[in-house]
């Protein structure tokens, strides 16, 4: 009979799984300094979007100094960060789904600031907001995701953009919704104008003011 | 770390590597070097180098002048050039040697395993050593490996195989992984489970006798003749002090060939001899062979599953950047910073860490054994390795699925 070292099987089975379990433990480690950059993002996000409310309140009478483009810049940061946690923690996972409706509502308060900003101190900005949806078309939506970034880097100072998840439930973005009839997605609205579908690089550039 | 299918494959090949990593490792460092104990007072026993050669006019002075440099008594000391009805000069310049030990004989044309057996017929040894002509012994490379022999169960004895002289990035490689393997072979026989009589393999004439002479229909009679000696439990021996040199494949196409070949004959000898999957058979046949089959599925399922998805990835970023006819240089502002803190954050990083930490680990307790030099060149080991394998297991396990034999 020849020999068989189950033993070795055994601990060499034993010390992989504890080298792989120290890896986790100190990857989680690492990571409970990203839950602190979570609830950190969460109070920066509160913190905005109560310092929006002021501000449009404030600058009601000195509304025209308001740097629309600095605000609009530090919003996008902010939803940089919020897709990175998501890639580490998952669609589904609660922080990022809480993390995202409070920047929906960041991104509707903002919204209204830099439209009441161009309206009243009459200034060319081009207001767009996209409809997305993870579900329904969502490769197209990918797509003109994928477009509307590049609009945003290429014409820094002349747009601002809005994202909104057409699936979340929330009253205010219902509102929005209804108010320039969006059914569908991907859906852009260039200046108060629904356009429906996949809208090209060519199509948007050339509304640009 | 999401669960998705992706992670949860990442993970399962870490993890793999890491017990095989770890366990040739522990095997190697648990035992003793006994089958390396030096020979002095040892009887000689008559060594007969077989040297089959077909087309090899310009390598067989060197091969035949290497092995008459080694220290070996001469009188316990044979060499047997067969030419394989070469359509070059190599019979001439064999014949050019002067020596008594050598004869050189010539045959009809069959094949390498046909020649090897002419020779053997011919030869007078208690021991031979089959030779290929792209391979030279060191000349240490008998005195050391005689001593594998004190112990009767022993029925081959594999040197230490170099890579000669490498050269260009795909021989260093080369060299590389020929100190890696040594190791992974040396813990194999140590566990008695050694599996392959390759280039430069000692075997006892004896075994021969009883059993048979290589076999002439397979493209790796050396696997073949490593899954006999174990089918008859005895032992194949791996030693580390003696050594040959081997001349490497030059291009990575030849590599690739090379590599199918091998796998291919794997296949084709576990498959022979699947009655081995056994407990009967001790740990190669409760660990070993099973190892090597799922490896060779494992490998093969993992690079086609990663080629593709880089393909479709890539197809995808160039739709993508087609929508923006391709001016992504307003995209490209990536912030270091996040990107870093994804990547440290992602438990899937720490794991890889591990697993190259101790594959480099490996081959540095590998490197010391065969007193080689550090390579930096470890690091293009693993990408290229880790995809010129790949394929060649693919195309490996499609030649056996297939039942159509790879080309030499």
């Amino acid at each position: 009979m020849r020999k068989i070292s189950w033993n070795k099987y055994f601990s060499v089975f034993l010390l992989t799984l504890f080298i792989f379990i120290i890896g986790f433990l100190i990857a989680q480690r690492i990571s409970s300094r990203t839950s602190i950059q979570v609830t950190e993002t969460q109070k920066e996000l509160r913190n905005y979007i109560l310092s929006l409310n002021l501000q449009s309140e404030i600058a009601s009478e000195y509304i025209c100094k308001v740097n629309v483009f600095q605000l609009t810049k530090e919003k996008s940061e902010l939803g940089k960060r919020i897709d990175v946690l998501e890639k580490n923690l998952g669609k589904d996972h609660k922080i990022v789904e809480d993390l995202k409706q409070d920047y929906s509502l960041l991104s509707l308060r903002q919204w209204l600031l830099v439209k009441k900003v161009k309206e009243e101190c009459d200034r060319s900005i081009n207001i767009i907001i996209f409809f997305y949806s993870n579900k329904l078309n969502s490769s197209e939506s990918e797509s003109q995701g994928y477009v509307l970034d590049y609009i945003y880097e290429k014409y820094p100072d002349d747009v601002v953009i809005y994202a909104f998840d057409i699936d979340e439930e929330n009253p205010a973005l219902k509102t929005l919704k209804d108010i320039y009839e969006v059914k569908t997605s991907p859906s852009v609205i260039f200046n108060d104008k629904l356009l429906t579908g996949f809208q090209s690089k060519e199509k948007l550039s050339s509304l640009i003011d | 770390m999401i669960l998705n299918f992706n992670n949860i494959l990442v993970c399962l090949t870490m993890f793999f590597s890491l017990f095989s990593t770890l366990f040739f490792l522990t095997t190697f460092i648990e035992n003793d070097h006994e089958c390396d104990k030096k020979t002095r007072n040892q009887k000689y026993p008559k060594i007969s180098v077989i040297i089959p050669a077909y087309n090899e006019g310009e390598n067989i002075i060197r091969t035949i002048k290497s092995v008459l440099k080694a220290k070996y008594p001469r009188n316990k000391l044979e060499i047997i050039v067969v030419d394989d009805e070469s359509e070059d000069d190599t019979f001439k310049q064999a014949k050019k040697v002067k020596s008594k030990v050598l004869k050189v004989f010539s045959k009809k044309h069959g094949g390498k395993a046909e020649a090897v057996n002419y020779g053997i017929k011919k030869s007078k040894g208690d021991l031979v050593m089959i030779l290929d002509a792209d391979t030279f012994p060191d000349k240490n490379c008998f005195e050391n490996i005689i001593g594998c022999f004190n112990d009767p169960k022993v029925m081959a004895a594999l040197p230490l195989q170099k890579i000669w002289r490498p050269k260009n990035l795909l021989e260093k490689c080369q060299a590389i992984e020929y100190i890696i393997t040594a190791i992974i072979k040396k813990s194999s026989s140590f566990m008695g489970s050694m599996n392959c009589a390759p280039a430069g393999a000692f075997v006892r004439k004896k075994f021969l006798k009883k059993y048979g002479l290589f076999e002439t229909d397979t493209l790796t009679e050396d696997f073949e003749m490593g899954m006999r000696i174990q089918s008859k439990h005895y032992q194949i021996i791996q030693s580390l002090k003696s050594k040959v040199y081997t001349v490497p494949p030059k291009n990575l196409k030849s590599l690739i060939r090379q590599r199918v070949r091998w796998s291919f004959g794997g296949l084709e000898n576990i498959f022979k001899y699947k009655h081995m999957l056994s407990p009967d058979y001790g740990d190669l046949g409760v660990f070993f062979l099973p190892v090597t089959l799922f490896s060779i599925s494992f490998v093969s399922f993992l690079f086609l599953y990663f080629s593709i998805r880089l393909v479709f990835d890539l197809i995808h970023n160039i739709y993508l950047s087609s929508l923006i006819n391709f001016d992504i240089f307003p995209l490209l502002n990536f912030n270091i910073e996040l990107s870093l803190s994804h990547l440290l954050t992602d438990e899937k990083t720490l794991l890889i860490m591990f697993s190259f930490l101790t594959a480099l680990l490996l081959y540095e307790i590998a490197r010391r054994n065969v007193n080689e030099k550090f390579r930096l060149g470890y690091v293009f080991y693993l990408l290229i390795y880790g995809w010129a394998m790949g394929i060649s297991q693919v195309i490996a396990l499609v030649h056996f699925i297939t039942r159509k034999k790879p080309g030499w």
